[in-house]
This record gives C-alpha cells, structure tokens and sequence, in this order.
C-alpha cells in the first residue's frame, strides 16, 4: 500500500481546518454584530458551500484560480505559484468546503455568549483583544471545537471539489478520498475498503481525542 | 471626588434622560424593572454610548457629545457589579482577581500578594480554585466584589446586587455590602427597584420613572417627604387622589393651608400653605386612623364604607371607599397592627358594609407634583 | 425543439405512431429512430432538414444509451431504425455477428442494411493558445508535459487513453513522475484542458468541439481501436423502404456537413 495519500489527505486537513477555524471564528464574531440584512445576505453566500455540490464549489474556485483566471494567474505569474494541480490546491478546496461548518457552528456559539461577560472585561480594564481570545472564545469552547472537529471531518474526507481543483494524480495530488473513489471506480474494492477503514480510523481518533479534552476540562472543573 | 452626570438616549420605547450628581457617599437610584436605571450604569461604564450628554468624574471628562470625547470603558476606571455577577465561568476565583488585578498592577508577584489580601478579606480562602459555578450565590457575589476592588474603581456602582439571591441570604449580604460600602472611599452608585434596601444602604436617592429621574435627595427626606407621585409611590405610599390646591367646593373662603382631594370628595387641611403645583396627595396606610364612635370630630375626618377587611401576617388591612366620593374606583386602604383592629372591631362596627370615620393627621398628607 | 424531442420520447416508448396528430398525417409515414444520446443535436437538426427532402415522411427519435435502447428494442418497442454508439450494441441485435458477442441470438437488423455511419475520434486537445506548445501524440513524451488530464478507466474514453498511451511506450513514465491526473468524467477533463490546470488531455472530438477546444492532434486505426457508430434499418421495421431511405440520406454530403460540425467524423464503409 502506498501511502501517499494518507500523508496528503492530513496535511490538507490539519492546514485547512487551522485556516478554517481563524476565518470561521472571525466570520462569526463581526457578522453576529451586523444589522439583520446585512447578516442575512452575509450568511447565506457563506452558507453556499455547504449546499453547492462539491463539484460546483471546485468549479467556482477552478474560475478564480485557474491558470488563465485573474487570481490564478497573477500568482503564476507573480510568484511563479501554480494554484491549480497541485497537492496544496487540495487546500483551497477543503478550506471552502469546511468553512461553513466552522462558521455556522461558532456563529450559534457566540450568540448564546453572555455579552455582560465582555463587559464585565471591559470595565474591568481588560482589552478587546484579551477579552476575545481569553474569555470569549474559552467561554464558546465547546461550539467551537465541535465546528473544529466537524471542519476537519469534513476536509478530509473532501472529494467534489478536490477533484476539480487538484485533480487525482497518483504521487502528487492523491488523498484518501480521491484514491478510494478511483480504486472503487476501477473495480478494486478491496483497497478502496482498506483506504475506507483508513479514513474512518483517523476520525475516530479525532473524536475520541476531543471528548477526552472535553472531560478532562470538565473533570478540572468538578475538582 | 465626584460624578455629573446628565445624558440623554433614545431607548425606542422611552426616552432616557438621567441627570444627578452623586458625591462621596452612596448614592441610590430607585425604579421599577426597565425603567432606564441598568441603561444609565451602563452608559457610565461606557458600555454604552448616550446619544447626547456629559459625564464627569472627579473633573476628568468622560463622555462629551459635544465635544466628542468618549473614553473607552478601560479607561474609565469605573467598577460595575453586574446583577448576575458575570464571573469569567471557565476561570477558578484566583484566577478571575488575577485577571482583574493584571491590569493594574504589572509586576505578578505584587499582584498574587493584593489578590491573596484581597482573598482573605472577603472570606473567600479555600475557595481560590473553585470555578463560579461551585460557588454559592453570596461567594459569587463577594468574588465580584473583590475582582472590582482589585482594579482600585474611582467609581463603584452596583445593578440590583441582590436580585439573583433569595431572602434570608439577602440580608446576610447586605448587612456584609454595608460594611464594604462603608471603607470604600469614593463615589457609589447602587441600583436596585426596592425602596427597603436604597433605605438602607444609601445616604442619598433619586428616583428614576420611565426614563427621568428626579433630583437626589437625602433618603429620609425621600421616604418623609416625597415630591413627585412616582418617588412616593416607589417609596411604598398606598393611597393617592388627585389634588386641587387651596380650593373649597363650597365656594367658602379659600385657605392657603386646605387642599381638595378630588377622588375622595373630601377637603383636607394641611400642615403647610399648598403650593399651586401640587396635582397629588398621598396619604401612607399606616397614617390613616380609625375614629371611635365615642370619640369626637376631629378635622380631617370623613366617613367610609369597609368594603372588604384582609389579615395579613402581623396587621390588619382594611379597604374602604369614601361615602361621597368624586370618583367611583376611590379605594383606601388602612393598614393597622392586629391588636388596635381587635380593640376597635371589639363590640363595635366592624364588618363589611359598616360605615365608619376615618382621620388623617395633616402633618402626614403627602403633597405631590406630577 | 425540446417539445419536438419531448413529444418523440413518450411515443418512441411504445406509443402509436397513428396516435399522432389528425386527418391529414395519415397520409405520412411515420418513422421511428433510436440513436445514441451523444446524437441527439445533430439528429434532430438532420430531421428538419429530412422534412424538406421528403415532406410526407416524419421521423420520430428516441435519444438514449446505446444499452437502454438495445434491450428497449429486443422488448418489442415499435423501431425502424437504430444507430449505436458502439458495434457492440448493434452486434447483440446482428444475426451475422460473432454468437460469441451476440449471446442471446437475436435478431433484428435487417440484412444488407448495416453501415458504419460516423466515427468519433479520440483527439488530443489543448488550453486556448496551447500553453505548454504540445503537437502531436508523440509530445506526450517529451518534457514539453508536465501535466496531462485522462478520463478513469471506466469513462470510455479513458480505456482509449491508456490504449494509446501504452502503445507509444510512456504510460508508465508518465504515471511513475505523476504527470497524469486522472478525472472521473469527460466534463471534468474539457474543464480542466478549457482552464489550462493541464497541459492537454485525450477526449472524444464532439467533446472537444463543444467545449470549444484546439484540437492538435487525432488517433487513428494505428494508435487505438476507432469508435464508429453504426446504422441498420431493423427487420421488425414496417416502412422498411422509407427507413433505407433515410439511412442513405444520412451518409449523404448534407448530413456530413452536419455531423462534422459537431465533431464527428464520416466513417469508411
């Protein structure tokens, strides 16, 4: 078995999911604040991935990113950057295609948030900045990491827009989801199984870690 | 040392305009649920931001609408105890005075020593690594207290500190709010919608209704001698008429001293001239006396029907309307200890339907402006 | 035109061809065609023009997959004429093929009517501009790619790339430096050529052409097997005089014009 795809699929997730989880949490925090239409407009485009087909998604960030599209192109040109085709082009796909998951799981946190705690911080004389990462997000802990989590599950399992976007070169852009969806497309069941199992273990373990962070904190608590 | 105070904001329903000055001392702010006071606090704070105004504490500008200075809450310098505490939740108590004492005082040694001072002081040992929600509601109360003392407030105010507590604790609290009210050294402003603990706890008060407040006065004078309807009615007043100053409705001379209570068909004589302000009169429950048959008449006496007779816990409470009243929904309410009732109901009238005299002092007619 | 082809679909499905419309088409044949979905443009743009040619004959198409429409015809739908995407439908339905192909021995097409109608060619496209300057088949080899698009194995297409990679002798090359990212469809490989994410890719021509992409180079006979589509009037047919007819109308210049444009091209008889 080769197992480049394992190497692949993790780094894309965990680089995503970091990705995900700032731009998530932002997202979050500013458009609570904003007026109801704004807010709506706002949810709703940031929504998208996660009810476009993945496929859709990669098409759409095929057309920015492209060689021949502006993005694209200025990287290539530029920086020398080829954003498409790539093993990190895997990146920008399940970046988008998580981020929803992230932001509307920390939206719901930050607005059961109990705002007199931040102004309790604020009289208090701390700053906005101590307030946000030390009393904010603490407080959100548990939406937060739950959208953590889902955005990492979701990343590695990525496939539409992937697919699109970095295609399926065995060695060099292959992930988990890609290898199992050609392997059972070529009739190898059985490796696909493997990859399924694979993937699946790696989930487990991530969930499992959580919870465990998730009682020990609570068991500090009760302490 | 001092606070100004005098904003105005649109809250959509009402319309907050807040003006009083607070000195060296506690000062109360009475009021019902919603009526602006927590909005006040928190413009002060600098949570929120009045639409016009000024605020000054001890000469140092901190919000001028005119001039367009609007100091930071960080900057304020300003201590709020929040009616429901708002303790960091996922922070043990030393941890949330650390917190607070970082702020001022960089060097983290010198900070653990005014925190473990700060500790012992407000009977909080043994308690420095339990989280908020290990703690009862009056150590919630007390580490809040110490968070707030710990950032050395120029100004301390507290929004309803006993609301989130129940009756027996409450008074242990408050008599424990006392004696920390008592060393603080600067300006409090405390906040609550009952008349017993502004009372108690404060040497001053005004009275904020529907978004206005009324100039601060002395609490005795408050309670004694209250000016408008809503300060008399916060302070507990049960029974109000409307009020025609100076007036007699059989077109007799006109005395400075006499007022026509318009609900309740009578003309009362007061202790004082009555001004032409006064739109209302109050009279307390306690101050209004029954009058024995054998007894003889007195001024300010005039005949009631007892319309229904309630026992409460230690006193009696008697309802009745005047026999000639100017307005059909005129109640009044009496309210004497059980023992007096027992010896006038003894043997006489005392039933529903009895007609019987009523008197009131005029010393204690209670005379209101709008 | 989509209810000309709506209307064809529900009565190709059984339906009557007298069912139609009233007095005066009872005079008109009815002539029911069964084609290759990948047919479906140029078809009915060739039976406009049939109307012309011959006013009293009405064709009416079924479009789907070749294997749909080949067991829709062994169930006894009404069919005068079926044209395949592939030999293989037409030889499950030929007497004359091998019994090792047509397994259930059936027999529809009608003898001497058999004709190979268009092929379409297996193209090497390339980005507008062609970026990487890739020619021919042979480039493949060379360091001018860095990056070639293939359809998986089982999109037909793909089975035609390997083919032809393989015999030139670079497929496994090509795959141990990862120069090939493999797409699960055609539309995912015209999009990747059209967005230039690859330096070519290897499709069929009427998908090349409506992607509206360069074509540099075509497989012939030597490179990979040829993708015909072939024609028969069927025996079953009740107008077989008029299905010849327009099965010769099919191969003629007119309709060439009209398959080319799409990128199909005439096959050898």
């Amino acid at each position: 078995m080769d197992w480049y795809p394992l190497y692949n699929s993790l780094r894309i997730a965990l680089i995503s999911s970091g990705i995900v989880f700032f731009a998530g949490v932002f997202a979050a925090y500013y458009i609570a604040k904003l007026n109801p239409v704004a807010k709506g407009v706002l949810d709703v485009i940031l929504t998208l991935p996660l009810v476009l087909p993945p496929t859709v998604v990669g098409y759409f960030l095929l057309l920015f990113l492209g060689t021949k599209r502006p993005v694209g192109m200025w990287f290539l040109d530029q920086l020398g950057i080829k954003m498409v085709m790539t093993w990190y082009s895997g990146i920008f796909a399940a970046s988008a295609v998580a981020f929803p998951l992230m932001y509307r799981t920390a939206r719901g946190a930050f607005e059961s948030f109990d705002e007199t705690l931040a102004y309790a911080g604020q009289t208090l004389g701390l700053s906005g900045t101590y307030i946000f990462w030390r009393i904010r997000l603490p407080a959100c802990r548990q939406g937060i990491m739950a959208g953590l989590v889902l955005a990492f599950a979701r990343a590695l399992g990525e496939y539409g827009a992937t697919s699109m976007l970095a295609g399926y070169t065995p060695g060099r852009t292959a992930t988990i989801s890609t290898t199992v969806y050609q392997l059972w497309r070529t009739d190898n069941d059985e490796l696909a199984f493997r990859w399924v199992m694979v993937n699946m273990a790696i989930s487990a373990v991530v969930l499992l870690a959580v919870n465990m962070l998730e009682k020990g904190n609570r068991g500090r608590r009760k302490g | 040392m001092s606070l100004y105070v005098d904003i105005s904001k649109d809250l959509g329903s009402f319309r907050l305009s807040a003006q009083f000055e607070a000195e060296n001392d506690v000062t109360g702010i009475l009021g019902a649920s919603g009526c602006g006071k927590s909005m006040t606090l928190k413009c002060i704070a600098g949570i929120m931001k009045p639409d016009r105004g000024r605020i000054v504490l001890n000469e140092t500008v901190l919000f001028d609408s005119e001039k367009k200075i609007s100091l930071p809450p960080q900057k304020r310098h300003i201590g709020l105890l929040f009616q429901n505490y708002a303790l960091f939740p996922h922070m043990t108590v030393e941890k949330n005075l650390m917190t607070a004492r970082r702020t001022v005082e960089r060097d983290e040694k010198k900070a653990r020593k005014a925190v473990g001072e700060m500790i012992e002081r407000f009977y909080l040992t043994g308690l420095e690594n339990h989280r908020p929600d290990q703690l009862s509601g009056g150590q919630q109360q007390r580490t809040a207290l110490a968070r707030i003392l710990l950032t050395n407030p120029r100004l301390l105010m507290l929004d309803e500190p006993f609301s989130a507590l129940d009756g027996y604790l409450r008074w242990n609290l408050e008599l424990e709010l006392m004696d920390i009210l008592k060393e603080f050294e600067n300006t409090v402003l405390f906040v609550s919608h009952s008349r017993d603990e502004i009372y108690r706890l404060c040497d001053k008060a005004c009275v904020m209704d529907q978004g206005k407040s009324t100039p601060v006065v002395p609490v005795k004078t408050m309670f004694d001698e209250p000016e408008t309807l809503a300060a008399c009615m916060l302070s507990g007043c049960k029974n109000y008429s409307q009020a025609q100053p100076g007036w007699d409705p059989d077109g007799g001379e006109v005395r400075k001293r006499w007022v026509y209570a318009k609900d309740w068909g009578v003309r009362l004589e007061c202790r004082h001239g009555v001004s032409g302000d006064i739109a209302y009169i109050g009279v307390r429950s306690h101050y209004i006396h029954i009058l024995s048959d054998r007894e003889e008449e007195r001024p300010n006496m005039f005949s009631c029907r007892i319309l229904r007779i309630v026992e409460d816990v230690f006193n009696m409470v008697i309802m009745v309307t005047p026999l000639n009243p100017g307005s059909d929904s005129a109640r009044l309410r009496l309210e004497m200890p059980k023992e007096e009732w027992r010896t006038y109901a003894n043997g006489e009238k005392g039933n529903g339907g009895d007609i019987i005299r009523v008197w009131i002092a005029p010393h204690d007619i209670l005379l209101l402006r709008e | 035109m989509a209810a000309l082809l709506g209307a064809g679909i529900l009565t190709g499905c059984g339906g009557k061809a007298e069912e139609m419309t009233g007095a005066e088409t009872a005079k008109r044949t009815e002539l029911i065609v069964f084609a290759a979905a990948s047919m479906t443009e140029t078809m009915t743009e060739i039976a406009e023009m049939y109307r012309e040619v011959k006013p009293d004959v009405n064709i009416i198409y079924t479009f789907d997959s070749s294997g749909t429409l080949k067991t829709q015809i062994q169930e006894g739908a009404d069919c005068d004429i079926f044209i395949s995407a592939a030999q293989k439908q037409m030889n499950q339905l030929d007497k004359t093929a091998d019994p090792s192909v047509n397994t259930e021995g059936l027999d529809f097409v009608l003898e001497g009517t058999r004709i190979n109608l268009v092929e379409n060619k297996v193209v090497l496209a390339v980005p507008d501009g062609n970026p990487a300057g890739i020619a021919s088949y042979e480039d493949l080899g060379t360091d001018k790619l860095s990056l070639i698009c293939l359809g998986n194995d089982d999109v037909p297409v793909g089975a035609y790339s390997i083919e032809i990679l393989d015999g030139l002798g670079i497929l496994e090359q090509l795959e141990s430096s990862s120069r090939i990212t493999y797409a699960s469809n055609v539309k995912e490989v015209t999009t990747q050529i059209k967005e230039a994410s690859a330096d070519c890719g290897i499709i069929y021509g009427t998908d090349a052409f409506s992607a509206g992409l360069t074509i540099v180079d075509e497989a012939d006979e030597s490179r990979c097997r040829q993708v015909i589509y072939p024609a028969a009037v069927l025996n079953v047919s009740g107008n077989q005089e008029e299905a010849r007819a327009f099965l010769d109308y099919l191969t003629t210049k007119e309709c060439a014009k009209v398959f080319e444009s799409v990128g199909f091209s005439m096959a050898q008889q």
